[in-house]
């Protein structure tokens, strides 16, 4: 039986370790019961950054350091800047992740709001209709940031690459829904 | 016989048929003994006289407190309502599902909007109705995002100079008529654990009746009391939990054996889980004054996914009658008990008085999410008939004895598995949309679904905040291929006199008059006049959005009768086009897209008040 996770301000306090990864509080991980082993030592993995692979341009990529821009326009000749995440990108290509990735959206009730993509409490994410935009970087800024018509701040339970799997399986639904019928959308 | 014979015969028996028909109506009418030898033919129920408010205001959304939604009004009657048109609109600057009731009392109307909730007051004494005041509560937006079906607000209740109302961020807010200033707000809910508050509050004895939101995210659910003129908090009864904190002690007497013990509230649920059980009351209210007796049902168990808590996982799924002064429970009867299908005991009880086998009984009518409409003794929570008014393959009956719902085994769920055909869908026979009793006919008029649905049940862990189900849920329209219907219902005999087959769920609400109609509005837009009797169309008109509103009906300071409606599609079975959802994904919204892929075909959001009166 799956114990109470309660995630209010003080418990998801989280330790800021020297390589600028977030590690989970253990009571967090108690919440992913019926999560897969591999699911959970994704994240588990995710977590401890001690014990990832040596790859400077992933670690830094969290989508919090990157300078992302929500809306398309700037004043003047300028395009907005949008600095894009390698491991994001990488990841929005790759089955594998997307898989955890769908695995993580069902964990952690992203299912109970959007479903498999066609909306309820929130939007749906099968289409291409994005109000803070659709690039994996946006997605995984959306997921992690909150917004400010009632998608909850993510950030205290999805942390390191975890959120770059789950912004990948999100893109993922609009690509497959797209290809029904046309194109799947181009990344931003 | 001969032609002479046969003529007096004839006449007599209309002659008979006639004065018996005028004795029954008149007797209604004054509710007094009227001067004809012939009995009645049979005694119909009536609502108690407690229940009489001045026919010309329309003070709180169900009419009075026993919830007839019934207007002795009937200037607007069978012979004209055929001329009815538009005297008025008004666009709420909302287009979310609006199910609100407009209020009117003197000379002005009063109206709640979805999110944001803003409380309007038009003044009914100028040409155009224009706005008086408005006030806006200014909820938090991210209340929008532990909303579980569309932002809806089911309403404000008129007391004494006062309007008070909830908003989905969980306030309870009291405000002066006169001006529109806030007199004061109590938070009620916390929307970091997915509580909001959706329901029209009730006024009784000079308290605030109120209950929350958010059964589908593991909320606890409750009922509470507040003072009407500061809005303190005077009692609060949990749906789950220990008796202690449910108001159970020794005032408690519950019909069934099933509800006697200590904390059922807490054996009845494996674990802790009544922490997270639900049972929120966010539906309908009733008061029998002369017993002291508030009404309100409880909603569904948490999580949907019913293998995870079993028990009877009491006290969801059911109705409390409380003391209005101190919330103590008196009784408790549980319509579903370990609730398999999202079957929240919410809907409307409505009170009445009625003759069964020669005695009087003081009885509650309800139409419940399970498909049976029940009527129970209110004095003590003895089940007297539940009869089927819908499709049903969940369960198979009541037991009379014990009072339990006989459940179908066949279409019990199971993790993993997709069990199909479950019927009722999880939204029910009827949802909220409140059934309306005439006085007049004697019969209950309810709108109502005709869904069932395919349910796959999965493992779900509880993240406060965020959805707490575990389901997946593809509805689908119930036999005859119509997904609403609305009915009119023999209360006494337990069967429907006469049924009208609608496209969409009928997830408006109903009204009654003595002109002889009855009212409601379709999801693709309609808002229809139906003779009470035969169930005839006589009149619609097609609004902006679809009709999801409780029909009011009131005297303007002309002197002129006034039906008032809300259009605006939304609410659970509108969320495909309030919350733009995508309908290519058929588990949406609970599962319900599957049911309304082609609701956009027949209206987009709206947001707008009609007022329709004779030319």
């Amino acid at each position: 039986m799956c114990s109470v996770f309660h995630s209010n301000a003080e418990a998801s306090e989280s330790v800021f370790a020297s390589d600028g990864v977030y590690l989970l509080r253990t009571n967090v991980m108690k919440s992913l019961c019926g999560v897969s082993a591999a699911v959970a030592l994704a994240i588990l993995l995710g977590a401890c950054g001690e014990e990832q692979p040596p790859s400077n341009e992933a670690r830094a990529a969290d989508p919090e350091q990157l300078t992302i821009s929500l809306v398309e326009i700037a004043p003047g000749p300028a395009e907005p800047v949008h600095e894009k995440s390698e491991i994001g990108r990488a990841y929005a290509d790759d089955p594998d992740q997307i898989a955890v990735g769908r695995q993580i959206y069902v964990a952690f009730n992203c299912v109970g709001c959007h479903f498999n993509g066609g909306g309820g409490i929130g939007p749906p994410l099968m289409d291409d209709q994005w109000i803070y935009g659709g690039s994996v970087e946006n997605i995984a800024a959306s997921i992690l940031q909150g917004r400010p018509n009632g998608m909850p701040s993510f950030r205290a339970i999805v942390a390191g690459d975890t959120v770059w799997q789950l912004a990948a399986y999100v893109r993922s639904l609009s690509a497959k829904a797209d290809s029904q019928s046309q194109d799947a959308a181009p990344d931003p | 016989m001969s032609t002479r014979l046969c003529r007096v015969l004839t006449f007599s028996t209309i002659a008979f048929a006639s004065i018996s028909a005028l004795a029954q109506s008149t007797a209604q009418q004054t509710g007094g003994q009227v001067q004809v030898q012939i009995p009645p033919t049979r005694s119909l129920p009536v609502a108690p006289a407690f229940a009489a408010t001045s026919a010309e205001e329309w003070a709180t959304p169900a009419k009075n407190i026993a919830s007839t939604r019934y207007s002795e009004l009937a200037d607007i009657n069978l012979g004209n309502v055929k001329g009815l048109i538009p005297a008025f609109t008004f666009s709420l600057g909302v287009n979310r599902g609006q199910e609100a009731a407009p209020l009117v009392v003197g000379s002005t109307l009063y109206v709640v909007t979805a999110y944001p909730n803003i409380l309007y007051a038009l003044d009914l004494s100028k040409p155009g109705a224009p706005l008086k005041w408005k006030y806006e509560p200014k909820p938090s937006p991210a209340a929008q995002g532990v909303a579980c079906c569309d932002v809806v607000n089911r309403g404000a209740v008129y007391s004494d100079g006062r309007l008070f109302f909830n908003t989905l961020d969980g306030f309870t807010i009291g405000v002066d008529a006169a001006s529109g200033k806030e007199i004061w707000r109590t938070k009620m809910g916390n929307i970091h654990v997915g509580e909001t508050m959706t329901m029209a509050p009730l006024v009784a004895k000079n308290k605030v009746i109120v209950g929350n939101s958010g059964g589908e995210m593991g909320v606890r659910g409750w009922a509470a009391a507040l003072d009407v003129s500061n809005g303190e908090v005077i009692w609060k009864a949990y749906s789950t939990g220990p008796d202690s904190e449910v108001l159970i002690g020794a005032d408690f007497k519950p019909f069934y054996d099933q509800y006697r013990g200590k904390d059922l509230g807490v054996s009845t649920w494996p674990a802790e889980m009544w922490k997270q059980g639900g049972g929120t009351v966010w539906g309908w209210v009733s008061y029998d004054p002369e017993l002291n007796l508030l009404y309100h049902g409880t909603a569904n168990p948490g999580p949907w996914n019913s293998a995870m808590r079993p028990g009877d996982n009491l006290w969801t799924a059911g109705i409390f009658a409380r003391d209005a002064d101190t919330g103590q429970a008196r009784w408790f009867y549980q319509w579903s008990p370990h609730d398999v299908s999202d079957y929240d005991g919410v809907n409307e009880s409505i009170l009445l008085d009625i003759e069964i086998e020669g005695e009087k009984r003081k009885v509650l009518v309800h139409p419940d999410r399970n498909g049976y409409v029940y009527v129970l003794d209110r004095t003590n929570g003895e089940l007297i008939s539940a009869d089927p008014f819908a499709f049903i393959t969940s369960s198979k009956g009541v037991d009379e004895q014990t009072g339990r719902l006989i459940y179908n085994a066949e279409k019990q769920p199971q993790t993993g598995k997709t069990v199909k055909d479950i019927c009722p869908a999880a939204p029910g026979a009827k949802d909220w949309q409140p059934s309306a009793f005439s006085h007049q006919t004697g019969l209950l008029y309810i709108p109502h679904n005709n869904l069932c649905m395919d349910f796959k049940a999965g493992n779900v862990g509880y993240i406060a905040g965020t959805p707490y189900v575990g389901a997946e849920v593809y509805m689908n329209a119930g036999p005859g291929g119509h997904r609403g219907e609305f009915s009119a219902w023999d209360i006494i005999e337990g069967k429907e006199i006469w049924t009208i087959k609608e496209t969409f769920p009928v997830w408006s609400g109903a009204l009654a008059t003595a002109g002889g109609i009855v009212f409601y509005g379709t999801m693709d837009g309609w808002f229809k006049a139906i003779d009470a009797r035969s169930g005839d169309l006589l009149w619609r008109f097609k609004t902006s959005s679809g009709v999801i509103g409780q029909p009011t009906t009131w005297r303007g300071p002309d002197g002129r009768q006034y039906i008032s409606v809300l259009s605006g599609v939304g609410g659970w079975a509108g969320a495909i086009v309030a919350g733009d959802l995508d309908p290519r994904d058929g588990s949406a919204a609970l599962g319900f897209v599957n049911a309304m892929k082609d609701l956009p075909e027949h209206t987009t959001k709206g947001g707008t008040l009609f007022v329709f009166g004779l030319p």
